[in-house]
């Protein structure tokens, strides 16, 4: 993580030479991991950092990112010429530096809000004001908006010539090209990676690809349909702790919406949280008059559910089993007064979480 | 492997930071250096050095010309060509024989298609215009001169095996030395056979009326042939001035009455060629005529040493004949039970194989002449403009739509063929309306781009087809109006008069059509083509 952020730092300040410092220095880590992992790292490796964090001191670049508003976007909706499915009309606002989680259950039009937004898919009413770009034709747009769906179209050639390729095109060219693709496959952490071809990496991999590709073209908004779909629970981490660092970079802040199923991870990082519901905005984390409605946490005990309601005993509570967990709910009593309670009564419990403000507790 | 990193003790840092305002430029360029050494590894087989950094050069700052891989075509091509020709030139092959040259164009036709296919295997790879990048109106219309350039460089495989026979047979055997051999043996055959030749020339004699002739008097049945009398024959003075041209020898006898005079035939060896590789070019390098060979042998005959002449005659012939050349019932005589005296003559000489063998010389060493240059570049121009003009549209549009563009282009020719079949008049033109009708209707349907707000398959397929058919539309207005023109431009009953058709004026505007063609394409692809595709490829979908 110090790594990555140090990367992301020396990123930030502008400084290609001290950018170049921080790629290597990042590599001299992972040959580190790869070949002595078991020993501690060398003096030689916190002497550097030292250096590097010396480097950044002297750059005196103090910049911050300004938040600026990125898409504005009223009562659009969509139906399908062919098919049931409508979304229905839904407003949103998103600024630079922000992230926005958009989750539901499948089939409820998750990815056909990210795709109205993408430009992908023609609006049936409703409007989507790109605040950054004047009088757009659908080409700036796009090329404004970066998507990465959830099936990501398969990559040829070398993975490195793909993105050199991207970069170039997107307007980084030279050494600035060579420089940032570098920086990109170390941030990631995909050096090692670089000179294999699509079919011969994992498809988390392919997602990291995906990402870096899409990130040297530097689009102001960056959608992600299910990006830790195929993603272990490390990388699912990483990849939302590294989105929510590089929205709110310096060198090039952005803003950035992805739907998962990873309601609380999602949470975790984003600034607002969508619920889509058969089609319909449901929920978005922040709306007070719909967080308000009681108390909710989830549970997982060995517990009987008559074990919970004996104890809990009261008609303000409602506990509600869900096939591994229970639910439970109430206007009256706090969570942290609920699970006193239980503790108290010696019901062993082995996992719970306050879903109160989680958008959890509208599965 | 990681160079900065593992040499040293202090591997990168320190550099920078004693030395920062000396050498801050120079640590940066080596620091860049590996990063490089690290990021690019490019490798080719056969390719030298030079070109990979060229190749990684474009991938740098020129993504168009990169994804084009044109360098590579020209590389790799070169390359084949060379080791091509170098095969060519060792195999076997006697200029006197007959030509394996089709197996050799049929083998290097695989070779480019392969060529061909494998070069799009490597462009499909990266599209430039369907990243919504930084693509220039300019840079689109470069990108389509790439692919020209690249398919015409595979194209042009099948060019090498004709170009390297032809430069065998020329090394082999001189213009001058051919056209000396030639008419030495026609001579000498001459000499030799002297007092069996045909000595008296050929007589006609007819009378010039000054007149146009009407047309039952010019025409007898559906063959134009003079009216013939039963002592001259009748010819307007049109006839007249076009036989003069081709006469031997003509005498007037009276004031409208001539005779004229053909010199029998002496060429008793004249290869005459044939397909496109004609006699045509040789014959003004100064082959001896019937009338030469007459002024200069028979005229003042005098007796030779045949012995001599004999030798010497053998000694050319055996210089081109060629076993393989030999075939049976070539000669009149081997089947007609009362041939001439020419016919047992050739074959007594066996002339047939030896004129065999300099047709088969001779088209060698005409493969490229001027003549022949016509039809070859427009073949390759239009091979490749095919070519490329369905690459880039495939590049452009997405594979549904291309697929149905071919598609539409297929049923709309059907349609319309059944439409001309079934309807009066003239066909010609007809194809012609129906090639305007298209070209508008489609121009018509892809403008609708730009007031649209979402992408249709219709309007993708009128973009590419019409992109397909620009470069066609001044040859398509042109021949329409030459349709129209050669209809009304046939003998005038009226005024009994007939107005010749000027093919020649035909054929240059439709030359210029041709030329105009490809401006318009090159004036269209960086403008109407560019926001065309620029606009349909990015509307959203339904």
């Amino acid at each position: 993580m110090a790594v990555r952020r140090m990367l992301d730092i020396c990123l930030d300040s502008s400084d290609n030479q001290l950018l170049i410092n921080a790629i290597l220095w990042s590599r001299l880590f992972r040959k580190h991991e790869k070949e002595n992992a078991a020993n501690p790292l060398p003096d030689e490796f916190f002497k550097q950092a030292d250096t590097l964090l010396n480097q950044l001191h002297n750059t005196n670049n103090s910049a911050a990112a300004q938040q600026q508003m990125l898409i504005n976007v009223t009562n659009i909706s969509k139906t399908y010429s062919k098919g049931n499915f409508s979304l229905h009309p839904i407003s949103l606002a998103l600024k630079t530096s922000e992230v926005m989680g958009v989750v539901g259950e499948n089939g409820n039009g998750k990815t056909t809000l990210l795709r109205c937004l993408a430009g992908q898919l023609a609006l049936d009413s409703g409007n989507i004001a790109y605040i950054k770009l004047k009088q757009p034709d659908f080409y700036d747009i796009k090329h404004h908006v970066a998507f990465i769906p959830q099936r990501i179209p398969k990559w040829y050639g070398l993975l490195k010539d793909n993105l050199h390729f991207s970069a170039s095109l997107a307007g980084v060219t030279g050494e600035q090209n060579e420089l940032m693709v570098a920086f990109m496959l170390e941030r990631l952490n995909l050096t090692d990676y670089a000179h294999l071809t699509w079919a011969q990496i994992s498809s988390g991999y392919r997602t990291r690809f995906e990402l870096a590709r899409i990130l040297l073209q530097k689009p102001s908004l960056l959608i992600l349909d299910e990006p830790l779909a195929n993603l272990d629970i490390n990388a699912q981490q990483t990849i939302l702790t590294d989105l929510r660092y590089m929205a709110k970079s310096v060198y090039h802040p952005m803003g950035i919406i992805l739907s998962s199923q990873q309601l609380h991870e999602v949470e975790k990082v984003a600034d607002t949280v969508l619920l889509i519901k058969k089609g319909s905005c449901l929920f978005r984390t922040g709306d007070e008059t719909q967080s308000t409605q009681g108390f909710a946490l989830e549970l997982e005990t060995t517990a009987d559910r008559n074990v919970l309601v004996e104890i809990l005993g009261d008609d303000n509570v409602q506990v509600q089993y869900n096939g591994g967990f229970y639910t439970i709910t109430s206007t009256a009593y706090s969570v942290n007064k609920i699970i006193t309670d239980l503790l108290n009564k010696d019901v062993p419990v082995t996992y719970f979480r306050d879903i109160t403000h989680s958008t959890k507790r509208y599965f | 492997m990681y160079p900065l990193l593992i040499s040293g003790t202090s591997p990168i840092l320190p550099n920078v930071i004693s030395k920062k305002n000396e050498c801050q430029a120079k640590t940066f360029t080596a620091l860049s250096k590996t990063i490089k050494k690290i990021n690019m590894h490019t490798k080719r087989p056969l390719a030298p050095k030079l070109l990979n950094k060229l190749d990684d050069y474009l991938l740098l700052r020129q993504p168009e010309t990169w994804s084009a891989r044109t360098h590579l075509v020209l590389y790799y091509g070169l390359l084949f060509m060379a080791v091509l020709a170098g095969l060519c030139f060792i195999v076997p092959n006697d200029a006197r024989g007959s030509t394996p040259i089709g197996y050799w164009i049929g083998f290097t036709s695989i070779i480019s298609i392969i060529a061909i296919i494998g070069w799009m295997i490597f462009l499909l790879r990266f599209n430039v215009f369907k990243r919504f990048g930084n693509i220039t109106a300019l840079g689109r219309l470069r990108t389509f001169f790439l692919y020209a350039f690249s398919i015409a460089t595979i194209l042009l495989f099948i060019y090498v095996p004709p170009a390297v026979e032809s430069i065998r047979a020329n090394i082999a055997y001189g213009d001058n030395e051919i056209v000396n051999d030639i008419n030495a043996i026609n001579t000498k055959l001459c000499q030799l056979e002297y007092d069996s030749l045909q000595h008296d020339w050929n007589r006609d004699t007819f009378l010039v009326v000054n007149k146009i002739q009407t047309e039952a008097e010019r025409y007898n049945g559906d063959t134009m042939i003079p009216v013939t009398h039963s002592v001259y024959k009748v010819i307007d003075t049109a006839e007249f001035n076009k036989r003069k041209k081709g006469l031997d020898s003509m005498v007037k006898i009276g004031d409208n009455l001539y005779e004229q005079y053909e010199c029998p035939n002496y060429n008793f060896l004249k290869p005459s060629g044939y397909g496109f590789f004609n006699y045509e070019p040789f014959e003004s390098k100064g082959i001896l005529s019937n009338v030469n060979l007459f002024d200069n042998v028979l005229r003042n005959y005098k007796k030779p040493d045949k012995a001599l002449v004999s030798k010497e005659l053998q000694v050319l012939l055996s210089k081109y004949r060629y076993e393989p050349n030999e075939h049976g019932y070539e000669y009149e005589s081997d089947y007609n039970s009362n041939p001439s005296f020419v016919d047992r003559m050739l074959k007594n000489y066996k002339i047939r194989s030896v004129e065999t063998s300099f047709e088969h010389i001779i088209n060698r060493k005409f493969y490229f002449n001027q003549k022949n240059w016509a039809w070859q570049i427009r073949f390759l121009v239009y091979f490749t403009l095919g070519i490329t003009l369905l690459v880039f549209i495939f590049r452009h549009s997405t594979t549904k739509t291309f697929f149905l563009s071919l598609l539409a282009a297929v049923l709309l020719t059907i349609v319309s063929s059944i439409t001309l079949a079934f309807t009066t008049g003239r066909s010609e033109s007809g194809v012609f309306v129906w090639g305007i009708f298209y070209a508008v209707l489609f121009a018509a349907i892809s403008f609708t781009v730009f007031a649209s707000r979402k992408r249709t398959v219709i309007a993708g397929i009128s973009i590419n087809l019409f992109v397909l058919m620009v470069t066609f539309i001044p040859l398509i207005i042109v021949s329409y109006y030459y349709s129209l023109i050669r209809w009304g431009s046939y003998y005038d009953t009226t005024q009994l008069t007939y107005v010749p058709f000027d093919y020649a004026a035909m054929y240059r505007n439709i030359f210029i059509a041709e030329i105009a063609g490809f401006i318009l394409l090159i004036i269209l692809l960086p403008t109407l083509i560019h926001k065309l595709y620029r606009r349909w490829y990015s509307l959203p979908q339904e």
